[in-house]
């Protein structure tokens, strides 16, 4: 990646005695502030996996290390990648009773840079004080310190306490501007006057450095979140076309793609550093279930049952070939032709003019001004690399104070439309009422989120795309970081910072209370409970929409159920909650066997699927005995054919101790002993049973296959 | 190397949170011939309505195939001579069992299809008009209800030219007409194509067909049936989607108040249907399962024995399966109102993924229909969306949502071309937006942007996604389906997206020179070199004058003498995949062993043991 992107960081923290003198009655001391961003320096460096590197010094140390030999001064961490030992070094660091000058600190950190980067390439060098400025400082050596922090283009940055804004932009812009700021805030009162000198004198360092200064309360915010690392544009260089004449030479950049977070690695649980392999194999479904060579799979499509073999041949003859790489304009079309519900792709591109073609960009000007001035998008059809996937896309234009540009969004094709139906929400007779409405309207109007203002008063947009994070992503690192720092304690709830993203700026706030009120007061709102009768709750509130098609009602069409029989609980299927009893109710009315059957096998796998650990086995185990005894009597090959499965499914979805249970009980294949419609043998039995040692192999299925994995499965 | 941003291909890798399987709901469907001599007789077009039936039963079996391909189709036959059926009833044949249609059945109509008469058929099968249609109806509903699978909805195409077929017979009409009856009382729906100019549904068909239906109003006619048979023979090449939403959830204004909403996804990407690995011997479905071995002793490893971790500075943070999964149960499925934004704030650009579409959902708390309403009615006068959490399910975490509020409309005869609800728009996070350094500093100006207004306007058209097809879709459909049937030709596939250059070029005439003289300077070309004139300042950028990476062992020479000296294992898989994929050769799921051998494969080299 770009080497230039590499920065030098070397961080200076007081730790010495003055800092814990601030008053006491401050929520957080300073030390733990400093502590927190610093760390978090740390570990965002981390998770960005950048090639910064970073240093660390200690000012009012209680020994002296640094090469300039300055009292109390000592260089702790020297300049290399951020490591968890260093966050947890930082997290440790405890108040010494000795000051230190923090203006010799910086000459020691800038001296530290200009000899530690000798040789190697940083695009930027950076020098971050935390300090209160509670110690008593030679002034003489600013002019120096200025001078050698230009010479050396490093950056100052200075993390500290609150400072008022005004205060500070006053002293800032006031030429000798020294000590005229004490008027009265609060937070400038608790201030040491040595902190005043301090503070007045770091500005004046920063002024003439074109440094930073940031307080904790507006640095911990900002630092608390994770954030990504900034991949560097590619472009996408292809010369656009309308028509056969018109080419406009382009690229296109990513702009929006969903971020994704790193994925997780499989290792062993037992033995620490042990290497975990993974190896697909490929079975053929017979007795034997013989493990097939790689080589001697081929691909293949269904046709309805059929499997048409679709060999590397026909592949090559008969695969849809899109040709070149190109982008081409297909034609005009009315704004309002593309409404946002059709967006289809992952993202976005921006499509400017190629980088230092001044022609092109005159063109495709040309092109986005006429295209916004008639609201009118182009539809291209783009083509990433010779013979990708044609995509269908819109070019809307995009015309920003920097730059312009067109922004190209994937389109549907018609096989991806999907045209349901819906009613009428609104009939004649349940309008909402005027006072329905004004209710919603109140909620609406509380709920602004354009103008929000925040715990200090300041007023912002809420929620905007360019400033909110991804709470799980900051969820993942948070809980990361933890078990980076705690290898051995259990993963903490959801961190409150997390918390606050989740929440409506307007939660607490008074007016919005009253308006949900009223919105309750207004509406009927009744949650359904009747269905359970028919359904467990975990149907109804789905734990795993994967189940629904499963588990929905499906034997009986719901608009075959009356009314009279909803109020009376008829089984209508077998069920979770007592299959026993829903399954003999149901022969009794004389449904078909067939049918109740197979509802109960399903429901004997779901029992022993969805267990939680062995909870539901006992249940199942019933239900299989009285499946198994039905079945004796009435049908042996609706079970014998079935159970085969059911172990296969027991062996590939990890319940082996319910197949133990099964042996335990004999539940295996009903043999003609036992029934004389049976076909199975006492020896084939038998030895169904005794299935287990060979099919060892089977038993490793993968635990952590995602419910989408799952899915795709069935 | 970096994996390319660029990547195009189809990875529906992450997650997938609304994109639930829709499980299809298996439709039933049984052609029920009339198989009597009349139906033999070649009408003007020179087709008899017998062959007219089995085409309409052919182009619905491959219509199904792609669009539907769990639907079940069966083939009776009424008025044969022989008798064919598990439950002997006189007179029937079945010719098809109502089974999920395939390669085979498709042949077998193709076959009666191809012959020049229906000697053949008259041979086996025979006519008679000792049949009642009663008992066909019986068999089929006897078909229908000893299906193995459960079946979504049960219809019978009944084929007949004969208007009257129990004239003389008061009861076998009465027997009919009461099994009609028995029909419609458990859902299964007939529709009559019937045949022939003059044809008289009053005689006995309509009746029948108004029992079923249980419409017995007088002014009920029979449809004509010449659409439907257009319908019939029209070829689809579409999957069907069965209107099923994706999950019930909860969508909280807060503090309580709560109502329920049902999702549903209008537009999601057609792939092509999913590949099944065969046994290359005997072209039968394997199975695949994937398990973990301790890479040094080869021992198998139970998942009760594996980890997740992650590594970050050199540490690697080890996480148990229970606790990466449980990171993701951050948030409870459902929809939570965060506050409104007025609508034009919602930028075209700020597009993460396809949307969804929440419609309420008394199901789940009565009432949620009005309350929806209103938020619906508000949110349209007010010109403002919703800004959401939006948790699809358990397994899901919170999307940045809005939600776009749609009106219902009406065509002119009342019928909804727009439907009530709102869209679910995702919008991005801040980690989804990515900084890009771009500044436009040569503007156009008004005589330019005159001149391509004269362009864009010459090449304007009404879009409707429906009329673009997938030509890659269309191209596969077509070839298996010609794999599947033995067809020796392929069928063309017209790509649409292709642009039409003459009739555009046509259409823009002198305007497109015209464009380009106002644009370009002489001597320009477009893509081209670009002359690096003083005047053309790039403050921005920082980079572009780097030279170009050399990709590592791009070239086939490299890869030649890396593969003598026997070295090819010490390329990374990377650079393996795309050497194997600029020579056009599969490197899906390959492991880096089989990758090597493939490169010593492909260059005909012995691979070094």
């Amino acid at each position: 990646m770009a080497r230039s992107q590499k920065e030098a960081i070397v961080i200076i923290v007081d730790v010495g005695h003055s800092i814990s003198s601030v008053v006491k009655d401050k929520k957080m001391g300073f030390l733990e502030n400093a502590r927190q961003c610093v760390s978090m320096i740390l570990k965002r460096k981390i998770f960005a996996n950048l090639k910064d590197e970073v240093a660390l010094i200690l000012l009012g140390s209680e020994e002296t290390n640094n090469n300039l030999n300055y009292k109390n001064i000592s260089v702790a961490h020297s300049l290399g990648l951020p490591s968890w030992e260093m966050v947890q070094f930082v997290e440790d660091l405890k108040e010494t009773v000795v000051d230190a000058d923090w203006i010799d600190a910086i000459v020691v950190a800038v001296d530290f840079l200009k000899e530690e980067t000798v040789g190697k390439k940083f695009s930027e060098r950076k020098v971050v004080l935390l300090s209160n400025l509670d110690t008593t400082v030679s002034e003489d050596q600013v002019d120096t310190i200025i001078k050698a922090v230009k010479s050396e283009e490093v950056n100052l940055i200075a993390i500290g306490p609150d400072v008022n804004l005004s205060i500070k932009q006053e002293t800032m812009d006031d030429d000798d501007g020294t000590k005229c700021w004490t008027n009265g805030i609060d937070a400038e009162k608790s201030k040491t006057k040595q902190q005043l000198v301090g503070e007045s004198l770091l500005y004046h360092v920063l002024r003439e450095t074109d440094g930073v200064i940031c307080s904790f309360s507006d640095a911990v915010p900002q630092l608390m979140y994770f954030q990504k690392r900034n991949i560097r544009p590619t472009p996408w260089n292809v010369v656009m076309d309308i028509g056969p004449d018109i080419r406009i030479a382009v690229s296109g950049y990513r702009k929006i793609t969903p971020a994704t977070l790193p994925s997780w690695k499989t290792s062993s649980s037992l033995e620490e550093g042990a290497r975990v392999e993974s190896e697909t194999s490929y079975i053929r479904q017979d007795e034997n279930q013989t493990v097939i060579d790689r080589d001697d799979v081929i691909e293949g499509f269904s046709f309805g049952t059929t499997l048409v073999p679709f060999s590397d041949v026909d592949k090559a003859m008969m695969s849809y070939n899109s040709g070149d790489k190109c982008f081409s304009v297909l034609g005009f079309t009315k704004l309002r032709n593309v409404p946002r519900h059709l967006f289809m792709g992952r993202g976005i591109l921006y499509i400017t003019a190629q980088r230092g073609d001044s022609s092109a960009e005159v063109a495709l000007s040309s092109l986005i001004h006429a295209l916004d001035e008639e609201k009118l998008v182009a539809i291209a059809r783009k083509v990433y690399r010779i013979n990708t996937k044609p995509v269908l896309g819109a070019l809307f234009p995009r015309i920003a104070s920097e730059y312009e540009c067109l922004v190209f969004i994937e389109l549907p094709y018609s096989e991806d439309m999907r045209e349901f139906v819906f009613p009428p929400i609104v009939s004649d007779t349940n309008k909402p009422t005027k006072e329905q409405l004004d209710s919603v309207d109140a909620l609406i109007d509380i709920m602004d989120l354009q103008a929000v203002k925040n715990e200090y008063g300041e007023v912002s947009e809420a929620f905007k795309s360019k400033s909110v994070v991804n709470p799980y992503h900051q969820h993942v690192y948070h809980s990361l970081a933890y078990r980076a720092m705690n290898p051995d304690a259990e993963i903490p709830p959801v961190n409150d910072y997390v918390i606050n993203l989740l929440k409506s700026p307007h939660e607490n706030k008074a007016s919005y209370k009253v308006a949900v009120e009223e919105i309750k007061k207004q509406f009927q709102l009744n949650e359904v409970k009747s269905k359970m009768n028919h359904k467990s709750a975990a149907e109804v509130f789905k734990k795993n929409a994967k189940d629904e098609s499963d588990e929905a009602p499906s034997n009986v069409d719901l608009k075959d159920v009356t009314m009279a029989s909803l109020v009376e609980a008829t089984v209508v299927e077998v069920g979770t909650v007592r299959p026993i009893q829903d399954f003999k109710a149901l022969l009794e009315r004389g449904e078909d066997f067939n049918k109740v059957c197979s509802q109960m096998q399903k429901v004997i796998l779901n029992l022993v699927i969805y267990s939680f650990g062995a909870d539901n086995f006992v249940k199942a185990e019933m239900a299989l005995q009285t499946l198994r005894e039905t079945c004796i009597i009435k049908d042996p090959s609706l079970y014998n054919d079935w159970v085969v499965q059911f172990r296969d499914s027991l062996f590939e979805r990890d319940k082996r101790a319910f197949w133990d249970i099964l042996v335990k009980a004999k539940l295996g294949l009903i043999s003609s002993q036992e029934s004389a419609e049976s076909s199975v043998t006492d020896d084939d039995a038998r030895k169904f049973l005794e299935y287990e040692e060979s099919k060892e192999l089977e038993a490793a299925f993968d635990d952590d296959m995602d419910a989408d994995d799952l899915l795709n499965q069935m | 190397m970096d994996p390319t941003p660029w990547d195009d291909e189809d990875n529906p890798t992450e997650d997938l949170d609304v994109e639930k399987s829709e499980w299809a709901c298996r439709d039933g469907l049984i052609f029920l011939i009339d198989a009597t001599k009349p139906m033999f007789t070649e009408e003007e077009s020179g087709k008899s309505s017998f062959l007219i039936s089995l085409q309409c039963c052919k182009t619905t079996m491959l219509n199904t195939i792609i669009s539907s391909d769990q639907d079940m189709i069966g083939i009776i036959l009424f008025g044969t001579n022989k008798t064919s059926n598990v439950l002997n009833v006189p007179h029937i044949a079945v010719l098809q069992d109502l089974q999920q249609p395939n390669a085979d059945k498709i042949k077998q109509l193709e076959t009666m299809l191809k012959r020049k008469n229906f000697n053949d058929f008259t041979a086996t099968f025979g006519h008679s008009d000792d049949f009642a249609i009663s008992d066909a109806l019986w068999l089929c509903q006897s078909t229908f209800s000893s299906s193995q699978l459960k079946l979504n909805s049960k219809r019978i195409f009944l084929f007949t030219n004969t208007d009257n077929p129990h004239a003389g017979s008061q009861h076998k009409e009465h027997l009919a007409r009461s099994k009609a009856a028995d029909l419609g009382q458990i859902d299964v729906d007939v529709e009559l194509l019937h045949m022939g100019n003059n044809f008289d549904p009053s005689l006995f068909y309509k009746e029948l067909i108004q029992l079923v239906k249980g419409d017995y109003s007088d002014d009920w006619r029979l449809p004509n049936p010449s659409t439907k048979f257009e319908e019939l023979l029209a070829r689809v090449y579409r999957k069907d989607h069965k209107k099923r939403s994706v999950g019930k959830i909860l969508f909280s204004l807060g503090d309580g108040v709560k109502f329920g909403v049902a999702v549903y996804n209008l537009v999601r990407p057609a792939y092509v249907p999913k590949k099944a690995l065969l046994d290359r011997t005997t072209n039968e479905v394997v199975k695949t399962t994937t398990k973990k071995f301790h890479a040094d002793t080869g021992e198998l490893m139970l998942p009760s024995e594996l980890n997740k971790y992650q590594e970050f500075a050199f540490k690697k943070i080890i996480f148990r399966p229970d606790e990466t999964r449980n990171l993701r149960k951050l948030t409870e499925p459902g929809i939570k109102l965060l506050g409104f934004r007025p609508e034009c704030k919602i930028k075209i650009h700020h597009h993460l993924r396809p949307s969804s579409f929440i419609f309420p959902e008394e199901g789940l708390i009565q009432g949620s229909r009005k309350l929806f309403a209103a938020l619906l009615d508000r949110c349209i006068a007010k010109k403002v969306v919703p800004i959401c959490y939006f948790t699809p399910n358990t397994n899901s975490t919170p999307s940045l949502v809005a939600l776009i509020p749609q009106e219902e409309q009406l065509n002119d005869s009342n019928i909804q071309i727009i439907s009530p609800g709102f869209h679910v728009v995702y919008l991005p996070y801040s980690e989804d937006i990515r900084a890009l350094n771009i500044e436009s500093t040569a503007r156009a100006d008004a005589e330019q942007i005159i001149a391509a207004k004269a362009v864009i306007k010459k090449l304007k058209f009404v879009y409707t996604p429906y009329s673009f097809d997938n030509p890659k879709l269309q191209t596969h459909w077509r070839n298996i389906e010609a794999l599947a049937l033995d067809y020796n030709e392929q069928t063309e596939v017209k790509d649409v997206t292709v642009p039409d250059y003459e009739s555009m070029a046509r259409r823009l005439d002198s305007l497109a020179q015209e464009f380009l003289d106002s644009v370009y300077i002489g001597g320009y070309v477009p893509g081209g070199k670009p002359k690096t004139s003083g005047d053309r300042k790039r403050t921005t950028d920082t980079c572009s004058d780097k030279p170009r990476k050399a990709t590592k062992t791009a070239d086939v020479g490299d890869m030649q003498d890396i593969a003598t000296c026997g070295k090819v294992e010490k390329l990374k898989v990377d650079e393996l995949k795309t050497y194997l994929k600029g020579e056009g050769i599969e490197v899906k799921g390959l492991k880096k062993v089989e990758l090597v051998t493939r490169v010593y494969q492909h260059l005909g080299i012995t691979q070094p043991n």
